[in-house]
This record gives C-alpha cells, sequence and structure tokens, in this order.
C-alpha cells in the first residue's frame, strides 16, 4: 500500500530582500540578490494510510510550514511531497469566513471550497448545524455577531463535516469550551476509527499522547526525532525541561546579582567563623550549581558534608526543600526526631527520601546547621541545589498524597 | 490553447464556488451602507452626468460622426459604460490577491477565481447601463444588424481584462508599489482613448500612437457596433493583437508566477 503522505528530502528556504526593489531587480538581472531562511531542510517523513501522526516542536521548528506543504497551500523549495487521496487542512478554524456574510452563506462556501455539489449542499448544511448545535436563527446572522465558542464551533463542524482521506489538525482543538474540545476529540477518534490519516499538530501532549501512534519532533527546520509517540515525546519534554531550567539559572543568576544583600544565599566556599560550617552539598549525585532532574517516585538522597572546626562544639542539621517561588514545601531537621543526639565533628549527613511524593516543579534545597538547642543558627546555605521534578503520571499539584479510590 | 484550457477548466471545476465568491464580492462591497446594491447604479450614472455636464454642455463638444446634443450623450454612453467596468475591473484586481493574503496562506484556493471575480462583477454595472443605451438607440431609430456582434466585443473585453486583471492581480503581491501605479495607469489609458471624444479629433497620421493604447481598439469597436461610426482595418487588427497580447500574455504571467505565490503574500 502507498503511503497516505511522502516526503522526501524536502526542504523550504524563504527569500528576503533588503528592499522591495531587489527582488525585481534579481528578476532582471538574474543576479541572486536574497538571503534564505531555511524554514525546513531534509525532511523525510512517511505516513502510512489510518495512521494518526502527531507533530510537536517549538514554536518557529517548522510545523506550520511542513503542514502548509502537505496541505498544499506552500510549494518545497526543494524534494518531493506527495499525498494519496483528499485532503482537508485545519490550519485555521474559520479561515475564508467573511465576518459579514451569514453562518449559512459561510458554511454554503467552505463546501463548494471542498467539492461539495450544489445538489448536495442541504444535507452538509444540516449536518454542520446539528454538529455546531447552533440553531436555524443564529444561521441567519452575520458571523461577526457570533460569540468566539459559536464562531469556532461553526467553522470547526464545517471544516470537519466533508469525508477526507486526510485530516490535517493544526491546534485546533485548543479552542472552545470543554465540551466542545470533548466534542471535536472525539471526532477526530472517529476519522481515526474510520481507517482515515490524521496529521496533528499540538504543544498539548497529552493529546499527542492520547491521539498518535507514531510522532515527529521538529527542531529548527529538521527532524530530531521520529518515531514511537511516548518516545518522541518523552524526548522533547526533556529537552524543553532543560531549556527551562536554563532560562531560569540564567535568571535567577541575573535576580542574585541584582538583589544581592536581599538573598540568604552564601556561596558555600566562604569562610566563616562559624564552628561548624556546610561544605558541600549533593542531590543524588548532583553538584551544588547543576540542575539535577528527578522524577516523582524516585528515590533521592541529600547529602551534606561539614566541616567542624571544632571538635567539640554539638549541632544539628536541617534540610528544607523550597519550591522556586520560595514556599518552603518540606523542611525537616536531625533534632526533630525523638530521642536524637546532636552531632559531632567533621563528617557527611545523609537525608534519604525514598520515593520522592513531589509532583512536577522546580525546587530548591536549603541546609541549616543548627546548634544542639535548635535555637541557633551556625551555619546556612539556602536556595542551592537546584533540581526539577517531573511527574511522569497524571496526578497534578505540589505533592503526591496517599490516596485510594473506592468505586 | 492548453494553457486557456487549463485555466478555464479550474473555473468550470470550481463553478459553484466562482458563484458563492462572486455572490460574496457584490455583497461584502457594498454591505453596511444605506445605498447598498444600489451604488452599482449611482456611481456611474453620477460619473457619467458630470461628464455629460462638463463636455456637452459647459465645453459644447460635439463628435462630428452624431451631430446633436443627444448625440454627444449617445456617444459617451458607447464609450464610458465599457470604460467604467474595465476600470472598475482591473484596480480591484490588482489588490485583490493582496487584500486576501491570510485566507490564502490558510487554504487551498483557487486563486484564478479572485481576478476573475472583480473583472465579472464589474460587468453587472456595464450589461444594465448597456440595455438603457439600446433603448434609448431603439427610441432614436438607430437599430443595427451589427448589435448582433456585440457578444464578440464584449468576448473581447472579457478576454482583455481578466488577461491583465490576473497580471495585475500576482504582480501586485510581488511589486506592491503596482497599488498606487495602477490608478495613475488607468487615469492614463482613459484619457488616451477615444472616450470623451472622437477620431475625428485627433490629427491625421497620429492615430496609430493612439492604437497602442491596448481600450482604443476596443471602445471604436463598441462605437462602430453600437452607433455606426466607421473603423478602419488597423484598428480591427489592433484590437485581435491585443485580445491575443493580453490575453494570453496575462495568463502565461499568471501561471509563471502562481506556484511561487504562497511565499510572498
Amino acid at each position: 500500500m502507498n503511503p497516505a503522505i511522502r516526503l522526501e528530502h524536502v526542504a523550504k528556504g524563504y527569500r528576503f530582500y533588503q528592499r522591495p526593489a531587489d527582488r525585481l531587480r534579481e528578476l532582471l538581472w538574474r543576479r541572486p540578490l536574497h538571503t534564505i531562511h531555511w524554514a525546513l531542510q531534509d525532511i523525510d517523513l512517511l505516513v502510512q494510510p489510518g495512521e494518526t501522526f502527531g507533530l510537536i516542536g517549538e514554536n518557529g521548528a517548522g510545523k506550520s510550514t511542513l503542514l502548509k506543504l502537505i496541505a498544499g497551500t506552500s510549494k518545497a523549495s526543494r524534494g518531493q511531497v506527495s499525498c494519496e487521496g483528499r485532503i482537508t487542512a485545519l490550519l485555521e478554524l474559520g479561515a475564508g469566513f467573511h465576518p459579514e456574510e451569514t453562518g449559512r452563506e459561510n458554511v454554503y462556501l467552505m463546501g463548494a471550497l471542498n467539492g461539495i455539489p450544489a445538489a448536495a449542499m442541504a444535507d452538509y448544511f444540516e449536518q454542520i448545524a446539528a454538529f455546531a448545535e447552533l440553531s436555524d436563527e443564529v444561521l441567519a446572522r452575520p458571523v461577526k455577531t457570533y460569540s468566539s465558542g459559536m464562531f469556532m464551533r461553526l467553522a470547526f463542524a464545517a471544516a470537519t463535516a466533508v469525508d477526507p482521506d486526510i485530516l490535517i489538525v493544526d491546534e485546533a482543538l485548543s479552542v472552545g469550551d470543554m465540551y466542545f474540545q470533548k466534542k471535536s476529540l472525539d471526532r477526530i477518534m472517529r476519522f481515526r476509527e474510520a481507517g482515515k490519516t490524521v496529521l496533528f499538530c499540538s504543544h498539548n501532549m497529552y493529546q499527542i499522547r492520547s491521539l498518535c501512534q507514531r510522532a515527529a519532533w521538529l527542531h529548527e527546520g529538521r527532524v530530531r526525532a521520529l518515531g514511537d509517540t511516548e518516545q518522541v515525546v518523552t524526548a522533547y519534554e526533556s529537552h524543553e525541561r532543560e531549556k527551562q531550567a536554563q532560562y531560569r539559572q540564567q535568571n535567577d543568576a541575573a535576580a542574585s546579582d541584582g538583589m544581592a544583600g536581599l538573598s540568604n544565599y552564601r556561596p558555600l566556599a566562604a569562610s566563616s567563623s562559624a564552628p561548624v560550617r556546610v561544605r558541600q552539598v549533593t542531590l543524588s549525585g548532583g553538584q551544588s550549581d547543576d540542575v539535577v532532574y528527578l522524577e516523582t517516585f524516585q528515590d533521592v538522597a541529600v547529602t551534606v558534608e561539614l566541616e567542624s572546626v571544632d571538635l567539640a562544639t554539638l549541632y544539628h542539621v536541617g534540610i528544607a526543600i523550597v519550591r522556586n517561588d520560595k514556599e518552603n514545601i518540606f523542611g525537616t531537621s536531625t533534632h526533630f526526631e525523638p530521642d536524637s543526639k546532636p552531632l559531632q565533628g567533621s563528617r557527611d549527613v545523609i537525608l534519604q527520601l525514598p520515593r520522592l511524593s513531589l509532583l512536577s516543579g522546580e525546587y530548591w534545597l536549603s541546609v541549616y546547621v543548627l546548634d544542639d538547642s535548635g535555637l541557633q543558627v551556625y551555619d546556612m546555605a539556602e536556595l542551592i541545589c537546584p533540581f526539577t521534578v517531573y511527574n511522569p503520571g497524571r496526578s497534578f499539584g505540589f505533592v503526591q498524597l496517599p490516596f485510594q479510590w473506592q468505586l | 490553447m492548453q494553457v486557456f484550457r487549463s485555466h478555464f477548466g479550474a473555473l468550470r471545476r470550481h463553478a459553484y464556488l466562482f458563484l458563492l465568491w462572486m455572490q460574496r464580492d457584490i455583497k461584502s462591497r457594498y454591505a453596511g451602507s444605506i445605498g447598498g446594491l444600489f451604488w452599482a447604479l449611482l456611481q456611474p450614472i453620477f460619473t457619467i452626468a458630470l461628464f455629460y455636464v462638463v463636455f456637452a454642455l459647459v465645453l459644447q463638444v460635439r463628435v462630428p460622426e452624431l451631430a446633436s446634443t443627444s448625440g454627444y450623450f449617445l456617444y459617451l454612453l458607447a464609450g464610458l459604460l465599457p470604460w467604467l467596468s474595465i476600470s472598475d475591473g482591473l484596480a480591484r484586481s490588482t489588490g485583490a490577491l493582496v487584500g486576501q493574503e491570510q485566507f490564502l496562506q490558510k487554504v487551498v484556493f483557487p486563486i484564478e477565481i479572485i481576478p476573475a471575480t472583480a473583472v465579472i462583477t464589474s460587468l453587472v454595472t456595464q450589461l444594465i447601463g448597456m440595455m438603457f443605451l439600446l433603448i434609448f438607440l431603439v427610441v432614436a431609430g438607430m437599430v443595427s444588424f451589427r448589435w448582433l456582434l456585440l457578444p464578440v466585443v464584449l468576448a473581447c473585453q472579457l478576454i482583455m481584462t481578466l488577461g491583465l486583471g490576473c497580471a495585475l492581480a500576482i504582480l501586485g503581491v510581488h511589486v506592491k508599489d503596482l497599488l498606487q501605479l495602477t490608478p495613475v495607469l488607468l487615469q492614463f489609458l482613459f484619457y488616451s482613448a477615444p472616450i470623451l471624444y472622437s477620431r475625428s479629433f485627433i490629427a491625421p497620421g497620429y492615430h496609430k500612437f493612439f492604437l497602442l493604447n491596448p481600450f482604443t481598439a476596443l471602445i471604436e469597436a463598441y462605437h462602430w457596433i453600437l452607433l455606426g461610426i466607421p473603423i478602419n482595418l488597423a484598428t480591427a487588427l489592433a484590437l485581435g493583437f491585443w485580445v491575443l497580447v493580453l490575453g494570453l500574455g496575462g495568463w502565461l504571467l499568471f501561471r509563471l508566477l502562481k506556484p511561487t505565490l504562497g511565499d510572498y503574500l
């Protein structure tokens, strides 16, 4: 069987001219005067008939350009794009709707655009009116008087009422209320079940995961990963998290420069007159300045290396997990333990956090060295060891609580 | 011929879409105005009245071929009606594709329809006006068998304006300056065609230069068919030449530039 969509060595470049006149001059003198921006390069892609294929990537990665090439609103600069069967592209809901025209007139035009013959138009219209749940009275009004929800419902219904072999969906589901989103998703599911090919582009990884068998991750105009949805999406998500962490670190650096004196952060190597000092803190192997990536329910250990100047000093160690908005999520100290004895001398203290129940978020550690009463602070290192937790499960919030459904 | 067939084929395949698109075009042009569709008639009536008052009554222009006050009026109508339709069609085609850029980036659309709509909807006024002109001529007892040639000259006009309109529409995307240039060009074409004046105003030997305006021959053909003002062989050849050049040339240019259109919108 032929693939439904086949792209071979496809590249798409956009020409830019410094001045508008350069375009004309280039045409006349046959001398290149443009610079090319390559939106897509070396794209090889096969989508099989009946497959639901996901397309993910950051803004500007070339997703929309790729969809335009497949839909046919734009031509590839190099390579071959071929599709088998009739294509309906939902590149933008309501593109082609005229605000001054009534719902009915707009639906008729969309129908004609999708090749519905005049004779079948009444049926087509009824079907759309039913799906969009709009009354005849509403459909006789210009669409500029519609609420955005009504508009989107009508546009989605009009675009998907035709029976394409290939459906291209670009972010269309992120509109409308929950009820309509569910309905649209159901319609795409039905296309899938009917053995149609669906090419689906979204920033919503949940939707990609639940709809697509395979996916491609576009990065800077090239395919960075291609294959099983779960693998591709996971790779993309960890890339996104890294980027966020980098961004946050840069911002933190900038923020701490500007907020010197306000922040309690103290470089660990700084000398101090404290009898006991925090020398080093490591979180599951990560050094104090690295961002550590953890997953919910991972076993985590915090190791605090302490240096005691005066071996006789008795002390306790407290550790807190601080969310990136400086809320304490959890804190404990050695002196909270029943019948605890104070510590003494240079040594390591390890805090085991088995099955870390934090959900997705970004956190820091704060470490305190306290006297034997737990009242005086000898030394501290606040907001260190940045770490990011990623929850592979589906519960949401800050922490996983013990729970049980009774059904 | 192949070129014509493929493009006319696109228009025929999308005949229903074309029809709806034209309806939308006509409706949206006058949407929200009190006059509504009447503007399609009021605008040319005002223009014709203005030219008639200035040239026939104030300047006392008479065409020797039809020597009377009403003669000049009929002469003016026979040339101005097609010209108003032509210039309206061309002016609107120039900006037609640029104006639809948001739409064309998102929807696969047979873009021939867009300039064709601009040209064809502009014909409506002309056809209504022509009916009145024919009634006037019947009343004046100037009925003629030459009227049977009206569809032919109308077809010539359509091919010329469709070709030029498509070329302007697609060039308007590439060279935005056309939006400023076209009105000037249309003014030039208007005054260099024998619409306000007749051929007898042109010094002998200079007529061939006027034929460089593609619409000179067309307007003279209208004058001949409707009013019986004779034309010579040069005019007939010029008409054939310009129908071929504008029709074929316009389509070819359109076809050449169409594939890359998406990149420039």
